[in-house]
């Protein structure tokens, strides 16, 4: 079938219309990079693949440049039926195996069949227009600012019937705790952070509490907010997480900061464009 | 962007943390040094030695026992201590308390330094209400029948401390060897005080 098209110097030429592009993150700042702790990509099975399986007239393969998320490296990407399918961690010949195997499937199937589970897993939303592939909405790490706030006197707490199955695991005191790689001996037997930015994000509220920023309350009913909204999506229990969108989301609504500016300055410590560490 | 790429992605947390701490500095809201010191202060010299020493005392001292349980935050204050809204519980032979936030984790932080894990935990926000004697038998804090369990419920107006009972066999120690019995978990009231011969064993 041909697909003439003018070039601007009048000449008539065919462009082969093809069923999908793959589209492999490869010499770009990230994937493949293992002098940057990057997993190694198989660059060479990509193209052997795409060769054996006779894919030429049917599957566009590019393998370039950056991609984008580099968080997720390695990354792929799958143009195919107008759907833009990405996929994380492409780190092994199975994985890749996986890709080309779920391609050769649309390719018989002649409509779109979603990834199998192994390769579902791996897949991921990186464009405005795309849901995800939890479902779950795509600023679900934002502090949630709809979230309604139980009024703190008056608020009865109504614990799911799971979690009354659950067992504390109580962290004992550690006798004789001795310094270690891992912090300082705590007094009460527990680390007081588990990581660097947690005690950050804490100190951060209780500075600008003490400077009379705000006053405990504000920060407090949010807080409870951000803990209710969290358990009610069933998210995991990262405590400190909800204390920042908690302190967020209380610098928002004051408007010492706004969500703009907080979301650029992320990315340009994302990118590199930015290494100050507190 | 390719070339100055960071090496290790961080998480996404870790990003967002720095980047609200980089803006924050900026607008001259806070400094570094003031939150260094923040954190160091949590992680060094506040913690669970300064509610024992009020229990000790109030164990050594029957006025000021008195003085605590009438009013925590000026007998905190007593020892140097800021603890306005301190409101201490006593466990008796016929009661014991416990302490939980229903709703986050209201904790007396300059007391008993930051509250542990569990404490922010769902499973024991709830339980604690629901079935605070099985909860405690899972601390390994088996209560007769016959002692009953009171459960209060923090919050940034109230912060609840208990009074542990002292164990027998603690007569002639010092307020110094007391506090070194006295465990955050009895402060909240998780656990009883053991005797030095069963911390020994």
């Amino acid at each position: 079938m041909r697909n003439i098209v003018v070039r601007t110097d009048g000449k008539r030429m065919h462009a082969t219309r093809v069923r999908g592009q793959l589209f492999v993150c490869a010499d770009g700042c990230c994937c493949g990079r293992t002098d940057q702790g990057i997993p190694a990509l198989p660059r060479d099975l990509y193209h052997r693949e795409w060769l054996r399986r006779r894919l030429r007239s049917r599957v566009h393969l590019t393998i370039g440049g950056c991609l984008g998320p580099c968080s997720l490296a390695n990354v792929a990407m799958l143009l195919w039926g107008g759907r833009t399918l990405w996929f994380h961690s492409m780190n092994d010949e199975t994985a890749v195996l996986r890709l080309y195997d779920y391609i050769d499937t649309l390719l018989e199937a002649d409509t779109f069949v979603p990834p199998p589970p192994a390769l579902e897993r791996l897949r991921f939303t990186a464009s405005s227009w795309e849901v995800r592939p939890d479902g779950q909405p795509v600023e679900d790490r934002r502090p949630r600012g709809a979230a309604p706030m139980p009024d703190a006197a008056q608020a009865r707490v109504v614990p799911p019937d799971d979690l009354l199955a659950r067992e504390i695991r109580p962290d004992r005191q550690v006798a004789g705790m001795d310094d270690t790689a891992a912090g300082a001996p705590r007094k009460n037997g527990e680390l007081v952070f588990h990581a660097a930015w947690e005690g950050r994000a804490f100190g951060m509220a209780v500075t600008l509490h003490e400077q009379q920023t705000f006053v405990w309350d504000e920060f407090r009913d949010r807080l409870i907010g951000q803990i209710a909204a969290a358990g009610a999506q069933g998210e995991p229990e990262v405590y400190y997480e909800r204390w920042l969108a908690a302190l967020e989301l209380l610098l928002l609504d004051k408007g010492l900061v706004t969500r703009d500016e907080l979301d650029e300055r992320t990315e340009e410590y994302e990118f590199g464009e930015r290494d100050e560490v507190f | 962007m390719a070339g100055n790429h960071k090496v290790e992605p961080e998480p996404w947390i870790v990003l967002r943390t720095r980047a609200l701490e980089s803006l924050l500095i900026e607008k001259g809201l806070i400094t570094t040094e003031a939150v260094d010191k923040l954190v160091d202060t949590y992680e060094h010299d506040i913690g669970p030695m300064i509610g024992a020493r009020m229990v000790a005392r109030a164990w050594l001292d029957p006025a000021y026992r008195v003085r605590l349980l009438a009013d925590g935050g000026a007998a905190a204050a007593e020892l140097g201590v800021s603890a306005a809204n301190l409101v201490v519980v006593e466990n008796t032979p016929r009661t014991h308390n416990l302490v939980v936030c229903t709703l986050c984790s209201c904790y007396p932080a300059t007391v008993l330094g930051l509250p542990p894990t569990w404490y922010k935990s769902p499973p024991y926000r709830a339980r604690a209400v629901i079935e605070p004697r099985t909860l405690l038998r899972e601390f390994g804090t088996t209560l007769p029948d016959e002692v009953e369990v009171r459960v209060w419920d923090s919050s940034s107006d109230v912060r609840y401390l208990v009074l542990p009972e002292r164990p027998a066999g603690t007569e002639g120690l010092s307020e110094e060897e007391l506090a070194a019995l006295v465990t955050r978990d009895a402060m909240i009231g998780v656990a009883n005080v053991q005797a030095p011969a069963a911390v020994a064993g």
